[in-house]
């Protein structure tokens, strides 16, 4: 019985969930899915926050208005697509795929079979884009990060030896150290220490940096989002090794870490195409905007969330879209579009596409007296 | 002892110690030599030496804490004795698990007992003829025709089985919800249905009323004469085991003191010194009301358990609260300390109302409740659970307290740092009372304080509650042992499924036909499910 | 053998009335895409429970590891689905079989975790399935498998060593899990399977296995005295607990293209530990309930936006105050007095 009182409470919910409404709209439906809570929250939060920005300011613009609208996945890609049926039944035109990788992945194949538009600001892994004619990415692939890392190491000589600490049950780390090793091998980079951690095992590193410290690498690459980054970064200071720190995508975010110390990130390089410290007139006034409304600079990946929807806005406007073609109709417009179609965002210029991936030059950054500097 | 042999190494008994020589022509069912355990340096039972026929009933007595269950567990295998041997059927079965134990022939029930309650009584019987049941895994998934035909099969034995007890109507019940005397008897099925050549029966009449025990008497020999197996007994109940067993074996402090046969046993200067007790007296009294109780109603659930029940007492007085299992003894006094409510009606104390106040404030309003099962606190010592019970009650010396009770139970006092839990039952009972009577307490209820206790452990409580009597305790006594209760009370009232049916001075109630009607058995019959009654 | 039969068709019901119910508003488009997609993994996650609920509420053990099992059956059955994708190309055919390689490599697990864990007892028991569960998810987090018409490659740490035909694929690779997964999982499959489980659970139960299973849950000791094998019952129910899981977790690996060994961690653990425990233990037809609801309700609350776990946390332990409040439960008796009584608690 207690069952059915059970029952009866959430059936009514049920009923939410299985009733679907469709409204005629003169709105086009812009939605994506990312991590909004949970331990990958601010990768999900940024990208929302920015698109939520680049929504608003082309809606003031008056022309045509579009609506967006972000679905908490958890990082988990079995929510990823509960969450991307959820916005199918919204009535979803065109989507911003989802932030992170294995969501990305899962939430990739709907695009495809359901045949809806979409590009992911974020998601680097490669399944992402492989065998899918209507997925593009707007950030690079985990392996063209790590090979242009190790390029980017060789090129500016910043040291011979390097030391790599990477998360071995992680995607994107794997990924990008897999090219990385691949590359340095090529260009002669001397890999001295190659050390790993995992989840559950992620706070204490003294192992790692005292093995990079023993082999003399003067160079630490850092394959890995920021909460492990920062704690590498806290426990070498600790241990009085100073390396040069050099970081991906992933890094971006440590300066506003709650609870870090953001001067020990100070000279940390990491390689990312976005840098808010730019004079150009679009990043600035994308990083003022974004600080008066959440408070802090934004980092890559709100970086890429704005530029997802410009890009996506602008093909669609050049495609002619309106509000009421389907999302079929969206989709095989902008898969003809996106053959030509070339966009200036704020990370990058003159980008094109080729089998979804995204053609652009990564920007090397430092980080200086608590802000991301431009190298070059 | 009985069985001569020759050349093996049995103890050589006294000859007023021989349980009669009878039916071990053949080899005896089970036999055991020089068997002993030690816990952690404490001989808790040793050289144990018994011969039983092969179809021979068999009782163990002794004191509480003598040791009789531990050579049950022995018997079975639960620890596996330090020095000596076990030959069942001349099989050595040292080294066996319990479970080869009774597949090789030994079947038991437990002091507590130890029923699958989940499961229905039917099914109890079936998971004990698990082993002559011949379907396999697959069998049973898939519903082959091994599985109905031996499932049939068990369920018709199992029925069989029942009848011997005329138990089939409640074959479906679940086992857990039948009353006390009824949970002994599916026990003793389910042990039968291991198709045991020796019965080890832990107190089978453990919380029977007298007619259920001389059933059980009855029922014992017939298990006997219908399956041709030996039984062994642990039991209090003298008049059980006098008059059903052939041999008795008296164990003390994990010794066999005496054996022989029952009248043997009676006349040994031994036995009667270490087990067998003196008679109690009367006490005296004077009035003024300490507690009344009117009109209450108490449910649990859609169960109606007290219905209207008002009575009174009076300062000075032991009033006994009389009934059979279940009629709603312990609820009521559940109900007065605060840990039941009524729905109706009022209780004071002392004038005071105390109906609505939780259970320790009453404790303080000087009410004291020495519980059924002597719920002490077994990971103290003996002087912590003292402390405990004067634990709420302000402006107290502790230790005057301490003394006052230790004067009451000098064995208390020998054994003041010891923890509860290694106490003999007869001693967790002591303690009980020891702790209730700390907090200094107008009124002192106890439930059913000689539960489980040797006779002259059941004497020595009931000459206890005599001398706090005489101090001026007020006593509210509830008792399965209505003999005894009324004989040391001053009034008595009779509760029968929840209502009061009569009333009046012990010696009016000890004669009236109401108490063996409602009490001493006669129509009450097991039909759970009408009344509820059983559920408390 | 007259056990609550009630119970046991009510389940069987309600599983056949929700799977009419939801092809009928499917094949008329009345079903939402959300609720279309939850069909499947509400399958295999009422799999789970019921699977758990043998080794939990009949068993009487608790396991904190049950996530291992599904990620063992989620590995091995896709595999095998990737490897008989050409062999077998009816693809419902290939996902029964890929379930049932799930279902032996997962009994397979049960069976040698069962060795040292069933030794002991109560909480010691708990922490070491726990411990168990982080084991098989580490092996597959590091674990690289590859096939080609040779065979298959196994390595561990990393993929280094392995060489593959050109024609050859990566099955595993490591924590990035399987990609690529065909998404040959459907509603009729996971119907099928709860049909079936519900069949092994309820013949179990009523045969002399499932009896001992339970004495020794009531009472171990009395169970040994009747000669009862503890420790071969005990593995029974835990082997067919965990092959079911292995079934469930092939069922969902194969209803998303891609699938890591991280998804089954503590965390899914508890999460079917909730759905059993909330659907009252021993209570199959609760933990049918339990499972679905729970599963629907993060997303019926997606209206409360990032708020919505802070909302399904509450509304779980509102629920679970409520089902144990003493209020309800002189109700939940008057009701069943009512309806004349039925005594058996509402197990099985």
């Amino acid at each position: 019985m207690n069952k059915k009182l059970f029952s009866v409470v959430l059936a009514v919910l049920m009923m939410a969930v299985c009733v679907s409404g469709v409204m005629a709209q003169d709105t086009i439906k812009i939605g994506g899915t990312g991590p909004l809570t949970g331990g990958a929250a601010i990768y999900g939060n940024a990208v929302a926050n920015a698109a939520a920005i680049a929504i608003d300011e082309i809606n003031a613009l008056g022309g045509q208005q579009y609506e967006l609208r972000y679905e908490d996945d958890a990082h988990d890609a079995e929510k990823a697509v509960n969450a991307f049926n959820a916005l199918l039944d919204w009535g979803m035109q065109v989507s911003m795929s989802s932030v992170t990788s294995k969501p990305a992945e899962a939430t990739s194949e709907l695009n495809m079979e359901e045949r809806v538009f979409g590009m992911t600001p974020s998601a680097s892994s490669t399944a992402v884009i492989e065998g899918k004619d209507n997925v593009l990415q707007m950030c690079f692939t985990d392996p063209n990060q790590g090979s242009a890392s190790a390029a980017y190491i060789a090129n500016n000589d910043l040291a011979d030896k390097v030391a790599v600490i990477w998360k071995n049950d992680d995607v994107y780390s794997k990924g990008i150290y897999d090219t990385f090793m691949a590359e340095a091998e090529e260009l002669g980079l001397e890999v001295v220490s190659d050390t790993t951690f995992s989840d559950g095992n992620d706070t204490d590193f003294s192992v790692q940096i005292a093995d990079a410290q023993e082999k003399g690498a003067e160079l630490v690459f850092l394959p890995m989002y920021y909460t492990p980054a920062s704690l590498i970064l806290a426990q070498a200071d600790a241990a009085g090794y100073d390396p040069i720190f050099f970081g991906v995508d992933g890094m971006d975010g440590i300066l506003t870490m709650e609870g870090f110390d953001a001067s020990l990130a100070e000279g940390v390089i990491l390689l990312t195409p976005f840098n808010a410290d730019s004079e150009d007139e679009k990043t600035a006034a994308f990083v003022a905007k974004y600080l008066e409304l959440y408070g802090e600079i934004p980092n890559q990946f709100a970086a890429d969330g704005y530029d997802v929807v410009y890009a996506l806005v602008g093909a669609m406007e050049e495609a002619g879209v309106t509000a009421d073609m389907s999302a079929e109709e969206i989709n095989d417009a902008l898969i003809e579009t996106f053959e030509t179609f070339t966009f200036d965002g704020v990370t990058g210029e003159n980008m094109t596409w080729s089998d979804g991936a995204v053609n652009k030059d990564p920007k090397g950054m430092i980080i200086q007296d608590g802000a991301y500097v431009g190298l070059d | 002892m009985a069985y001569k042999s020759d050349g093996s190494n049995l103890v050589p008994v006294p000859s007023n110690a021989v349980i009669p020589e009878r039916d071990i022509n053949d080899m005896p069912a089970l036999e055991c030599k020089n068997l002993g355990i030690t816990f952690g340096g404490l001989h808790a039972v040793e050289n144990f030496n018994l011969t039983i026929g092969r179809t021979e009933i068999a009782g163990l007595i002794g004191p509480n804490g003598a040791g009789k269950t531990t050579v049950f567990n022995l018997l079975t295998n639960v620890y596996q004795p330090t020095t000596g041997t076990i030959l069942l059927n001349g099989m050595d079965t040292h080294g066996m698990s319990t479970a080869q134990v009774s597949k090789a022939g030994i079947g038991r029930t437990f002091q507590n007992i130890r029923l699958f309650n989940n499961l229905t009584v039917e099914e109890n019987i079936m998971v004990a003829m698990d082993n002559s049941m011949k379907y396999g895994l697959f069998d049973g998934l898939l519903r082959l025709p091994g599985y109905f035909r031996e499932e049939k099969k068990a369920h018709e034995k199992a029925l069989e089985l029942l009848h011997i007890f005329e138990m089939e109507n409640v074959a479906s019940h679940q086992a857990g919800s039948l009353p006390y005397g009824a949970q002994r008897r599916v026990e003793i099925v389910r042990a039968l249905a291991t198709n045991p050549k020796v019965l080890l029966l832990d107190e089978p009449a453990a919380g029977m009323n007298p007619s259920e025990t001389a059933d059980l008497m009855a029922n014992i020999r017939k298990i006997r004469d219908t399956f041709q197996i030996a039984v062994v007994l642990i039991e209090h109940d003298m008049n059980l085991v006098m008059n059903v067993c052939e041999g008795l074996c008296v164990l003390n402090f994990g010794r066999i003191i005496a054996k022989g046969s029952p009248a043997e046993i009676q006349k040994n200067p031994t036995v009667i010194e270490a087990y067998l007790g003196k008679s109690h007296k009367e006490g005296e009294k004077q009035m003024s009301t300490i507690l009344k109780v009117d009109d209450i109603n108490v449910y649990y659930g859609s169960i109606h358990a007290i219905k209207g029940i008002s009575f009174h007492v009076e300062e000075g007085e032991i009033v006994t609260l009389i009934g059979a299992n279940g009629a709603g003894k312990s609820t009521t006094l559940n109900t007065i300390s605060g840990l039941l409510r009524s729905r109706t009606g009022s209780i004071t104390l002392n004038d005071k109302p105390i109906d609505h106040i939780p259970p320790h404030k009453v404790v303080e309003h000087g009410l004291a409740m020495c519980p059924e099962g002597r719920r002490i606190f077994l990971q103290m010592t003996v002087e912590e659970n003292l402390e405990m019970g004067a634990f709420t009650v302000k402006d107290i010396n502790m230790d005057a307290e301490k003394e006052r009770v230790f004067d009451l139970f000098p064995r208390l006092k020998e054994r003041r740092n010891q923890i509860g839990g290694t106490l003999s039952g007869g001693e967790q009972q002591m303690l009980a009372m020891g702790r209730a009577l700390m907090s200094k307490p107008h009124l002192m209820m106890m439930d059913e304080p000689s539960m489980g206790l040797a006779p002259i452990l059941v004497e020595q409580i009931f000459d206890i509650i005599n001398s706090l009597h005489k101090e001026g305790t007020t006593i509210l006594l509830v008792e399965q042992n209505a003999q005894a209760a009324l004989s040391i009370a001053d009034r008595g009232y009779v509760l029968e499924t929840g209502k009061i049916v009569a009333e009046g001075t012990g010696a009016e109630l000890l004669a009236s036909p109401v108490i063996k009607r409602a009490y001493l058995g006669g129509e009450r019959e097991e039909e759970p499910d009408k009344e509820g009654a059983y559920y408390f | 053998m007259k056990r609550n039969n009630t119970s046991k068709y009510v389940s069987f019901g309600l599983i056949i009335a929700a799977y009419a119910i939801m092809m009928i508003l499917s094949s008329t488009g009345k079903i939402t895409r959300s609720m279309q997609g939850m069909l499947v993994p509400i399958c295999a996650y009422i799999v789970m429970a019921i699977s758990l609920n043998l080794t939990v509420g009949i068993l009487g053990e608790l396991s904190l590891g049950h996530a291992g099992f599904m990620s063992m059956g989620a590995f091995t059955g896709t595999c095998a689905a990737i490897i008989m994708t050409e062999s077998v190309t009816n693809t419902g055919l290939r996902l029964g079989l890929s379930m049932v390689i799930g279902a032996i490599f997962g009994g397979i697990a049960g069976f040698l975790i069962g060795i040292p864990v069933l030794r002991l007892k109560g909480d010691y028991l708990a922490i070491v399935t726990l411990a168990f569960g982080e084991i098989i998810k580490s092996i597959f987090n590091n674990l690289y498998l590859g096939f080609d018409k040779y065979g298959l490659h196994l390595q561990l740490l990393s993929e280094k060593g392995i060489k593959l035909e050109e024609s050859g694929r990566m099955l595993i690779q490591g924590a990035m899990g399987i990609s690529k997964i065909k998404k040959i999982s459907t509603f009729t499959a996971g119907f099928i399977l709860i049909i079936l489980t519900l069949f092994i659970v309820y013949h179990l139960v009523e045969s002399r296995y499932g009896r001992a299973i339970m004495a020794i849950r009531d009472n171990r000791i009395a169970a040994e005295s009747v000669g009862v094998d503890v420790t071969k019952y005990k593995m029974t129910a835990f082997v067919i607990s965990a092959a079911m899981a292995g079934a469930a977790g092939a069922l969902f690996a194969q209803n998303y293209s891609t699938i890591t060994a991280n998804k089954f961690d503590f965390n899914t653990s508890i999460l079917i530990l909730v759905l059993v425990v909330l659907g009252g233990l021993g209570n199959i037809t609760g933990s049918i309930i339990s499972a679905t609801l729970l599963t629907i309700l993060p997303e019926a609350l997606r209206g409360f936006a990032t708020y919505r776990m802070l909302v399904y946390a509450i509304v779980l332990i509102v629920v679970m105050l409520f089902t144990n409040a003493s209020g309800t439960k002189i109700m939940i008796d008057k009701i069943k007095a009512k309806f004349g009584g039925n005594k058996e608690e509402e197990g099985l």
